[in-house]
């Protein structure tokens, strides 16, 4: 059940973002809890609210920097960085926007990222850092990065090259695995053109034009990891023109399954359908189910 | 609910006796009328009341006695049912864009019989609509819909007269089931090969012999030395049996046995796409990744699909999309997504699936002039120079309206994609889309029978259009635009007279604008 709260909600948490932070937890359950002390911990900003909160790329790094109290030495890491969250948002090719997380006094910790609608979870690494090619699903993009504890920070990222692209994106809680499959240009399962987490490409081809691409995003650790695949494919990619054939296989079998399909639509908006689905029953026979139907075709225009 | 309230009305009716369960008295006190509720739309009470049957506006009266609905929590329900073609790939789009339109959240659940449950939500989470689509056959739908499990058919073709007979004895006196008919959008009969074959057009005959196996090996026809693969859609699919109609009757031959039979459409198209011998018969809308071959005749036109010619029906295998409506009041929201098919959002939704709108466009002028050149050289026997002349100068000054106007089996009555071609341009005559422009409607016919008689039958099919379109502009203002007709007979074939379909695209009414 607390997987179909953590998608049902997004939208509302990004919402909420807008107007401070603080209520985070209510609507998503937090990872594992950070290894350290809390005296180690970076003190939490007081408030931020809209719109000093939706900083401009760059500008974010310094925002949330601890306030520095002269009467006792600022708080460093193990390995002597300095505590505090930092958060750098670039554009990136392929319509995309690269993150940079850390907060060098909080390893190990979950961070998660919503965008949209569209929320994916993952953990900071030793040093705390953590790093996501995110595919932005609107221009400007902005993306709220949610810490345990109510912390959290928004930025805005612009994409201008949005409107190159054609981009869907799957999002589901990690219970069950999903994945999405694009079939390019009347490929087969398993044949060249059939782009999926087997054979994902890269943000390269489909700025080439010579295909599509799949992030996959969310590292699926914790409770109810938040998990999102988003396929990219340039206008114009498919020569001649054609169909890029969606669908979504299922790991798995008895009970429900859930997720959501977000896409950028022409006027600047994201359509999201939420989806839900039975699996097979477990009788051993069959332990991947793909919905044809679910998510609407690619019409990819000739160029 | 539904059932439940019918089965307590049954019971009232039988028994006078049984306890009326609503009471509806206007704002003001003086009226009261009760009753058992039959029905409620959000919008509209249904009651049976000693009057008999009575429908109030919810808005005037208020509701007392346990029979009364909840307004606030009036869901609209709508079931939707027929062919997949339309259930799987369009309605979900429209259903999408509609929500968007209206801010409303979309949930999609999917049971393990491939049946859709839309719930598009308010911003407070509470349910506004809740739409069941259950993709099936066409033939499956108006089944459903005779038998009450819909309230909206998905078809591909028109109701048979036997289905048509078994709506009447359903629904009484209720409009026939062609008269509930809307047009979602248009689509087609498409032949399909892969993109490195090397033909671009095939005759119909063609097409006959290689899907009756007389044609084993493309070299037999000019092409590469490599037998002919067949793909077709199940047997049981409006499109199949579409093609076995047009294609092979007349023929007196069966199919070829060995033919590769698909389920979806757009795995078809895929199956051709990857299989340079491979030939399938599908739908425009799904040809994908394949490409569509025209069709050719063997005086030298040859009709592709596009657009254009779906929307114009000079494509000989156009197939509309309808629906077809139960013959009850619908809830509101039902009917104002019904309404939303015909606006501009909707119609780029139909566009990015493939398929094509019934939105009324006006052709190129250098269409007009390859016409023209294409009538010189078609000339025959029934056409002389005058004739040439008089069309050239009416050609010069006007563009052709997509809207075409054919008659079903050469008779005068109109086909139903062009009955709501009818109410389209009334619509856009009373938006006063043509003020201070004139309308010429313009008459053709087949070359079969005499040069007098064709002009004849095409100067009364022109007339009976003209008398249709302004009967079904009936707020306009007819005054500001000028209605005229002119024929010309067998003069501008758009097709080869040598097939029943060529024919039958050949007569016509079209509709110009000056």
């Amino acid at each position: 059940m607390a997987q179909t709260i953590g998608i049902g909600t997004t939208v509302a948490a990004v919402a909420l973002a807008a107007f401070g932070f603080g209520s985070f937890q209510d609507t998503a359950p937090d990872g594992p809890p950070p290894a350290m002390p809390a005296s180690l911990q970076a003190p939490a900003p007081a408030s931020l609210s809209a719109p000093e909160s939706i900083l401009p790329a760059r500008v974010a790094a310094t925002a949330l920097a601890p306030l520095p109290d002269l009467d006792r030495p600022a708080p460093v890491s193990r390995f002597g960085l300095a505590c505090g969250l930092s958060i750098e948002a670039e554009p990136r090719p392929a319509a995309s926007v690269a993150l940079r997380i850390a907060d060098p006094c909080r390893p190990e910790m979950r961070v998660e990222i919503a965008h949209e609608g569209l929320a994916v979870s993952v953990t900071t690494d030793l040093t705390g850092h953590a790093e996501l090619l995110l595919p932005a699903l609107a221009d400007p993009a902005e993306i709220a990065v949610r810490l345990p504890g109510g912390d959290g920070q928004l930025v805005r990222v612009p994409v201008p090259d949005l409107d190159e692209y054609d981009r869907v994106a799957l999002a589901w809680t990690g219970e069950t695995p999903l994945a999405l499959h694009a079939r390019e240009g009347g490929a087969d399962y398993g044949e060249a053109g059939h782009v999926w987490q087997g054979s994902p490409g890269a943000p390269s081809d489909a700025l080439r034009g010579s295909g599509g691409w799949l992030a996959r995003l969310g590292d699926g650790l914790g409770t109810a990891p938040l998990m999102a695949q988003i396929y990219t494919i340039q206008h114009g990619a498919l020569p001649g023109g054609g169909l890029v054939r969606l669908s979504v296989s299922a790991d798995g079998c008895g009970g429900p399954a859930e997720a959501a399909t977000l896409r950028p639509r022409p006027d600047g908006g994201v359509a999201r359908v939420d989806l839900s689905f039975a699996l097979p029953a477990c009788d051993g026979t069959a332990d991947r189910t793909v919905l044809q139907n679910l998510v609407g075709d690619l019409r990819i225009a000739a160029n | 609910m539904r059932s439940l309230i019918a089965a307590l009305c049954l019971q009232a009716a039988v028994l006078p006796a049984a306890a009326q369960d609503v009471t509806l008295t206007s704002q003001d006190g003086a009226i009261e009328l009760s009753g058992s509720l039959l029905s409620f739309d959000g919008e509209f009470y249904r009651v049976d009341s000693i009057y008999g049957p009575l429908t109030v506006s919810a808005e005037g009266v208020r509701c007392e006695g346990p029979g009364c609905p909840d307004l606030d929590a009036f869901v609209a329900e709508a079931r939707f049912a027929g062919a997949s073609a339309i259930a799987e790939t369009l309605l979900p789009a429209l259903i999408e864009a509609f929500a968007y339109d209206r801010d409303l959240s979309v949930a999609l659940a999917v049971d393990e019989d491939g049946a859709s449950l839309y719930t598009l939500s308010r911003a407070d989470g509470s349910a506004a609509a809740r739409l069941t689509i259950r993709p099936a056959t066409t033939e499956a739908g108006f089944l459903a819909l005779l038998n009450s499990e819909a309230d909206i058919a998905l078809a591909l073709r028109e109701p048979l007269r036997m289905e048509e007979l078994a709506a009447r004895a359903a629904d009484g006196a209720a409009p026939s089931l062609i008269r509930r008919a809307r047009i979602i959008g248009l689509d087609a009969l498409v032949p399909v090969t892969s993109r490195a074959h090397p033909f671009r057009e095939i005759t119909p005959d063609t097409l006959a012999r290689l899907f009756t196996g007389e044609i084993a090996d493309w070299s037999e026809i000019g092409g590469p030395e490599a037998p002919v693969v067949l793909h077709m859609p199940l047997a049981e699919t409006g499109l199949a049996q579409a093609f076995t109609d047009e294609i092979l009757a007349g023929t007196g031959r069966e199919l070829a046995g060995g033919i590769v039979r698909h389920a979806d459409l757009r795995d078809l198209s895929d199956a051709v796409a990857r299989d340079p011998q491979a030939i399938g018969v599908t739908a425009y809308s799904s040809v994908g990744n394949a490409r569509a071959l025209a069709l050719s005749g063997d005086c030298g036109f040859a009709l592709g699909a596009d657009p254009d010619t779906l929307k114009s029906e000079d494509y000989p295998l156009t197939a509309p999309l309808y629906a077809f409506t139960a013959p009850r009041r619908l809830p509101r929201l039902v009917r104002e997504f019904l309404d939303f098919l015909e606006s501009p959002a909707a119609e780029r939704v139909i566009r990015r699936t493939g398929f094509v709108s019934q939105t009324i466009t006006e052709t190129p002028v250098e269409d007009q002039g390859r016409r023209l050149a294409n009538a010189i050289l078609a000339a025959g026997d029934g056409t002389v120079l005058a004739d040439l002349q008089r069309l050239a100068d009416r050609m010069e000054t006007s563009v052709r309206l997509s809207p075409t106007f054919r008659f079903s089996g050469g008779a005068t009555e109109l086909d139903t994609q062009s009955l709501s071609a009818v109410s389209r341009l009334a619509r856009a005559i009373e938006a006063g889309d043509f003020d201070g422009r004139t309308l010429i409607f313009v008459g053709f016919s087949d070359g079969a029978g005499t040069a007098a008689t064709n002009l004849r039958l095409s100067r009364n099919r022109a007339e009976a259009v003209r008398r249709a379109v302004m009967e079904a502009a009936a707020t306009a203002d007819l005054a500001r635009v000028d209605f005229r007709t002119a024929a010309f007979g067998e003069a501008l074939p758009i097709a080869c007279d040598d097939s029943e379909w060529g024919r039958a695209a050949n007569r016509r009414v079209e509709v110009w604008l000056e």
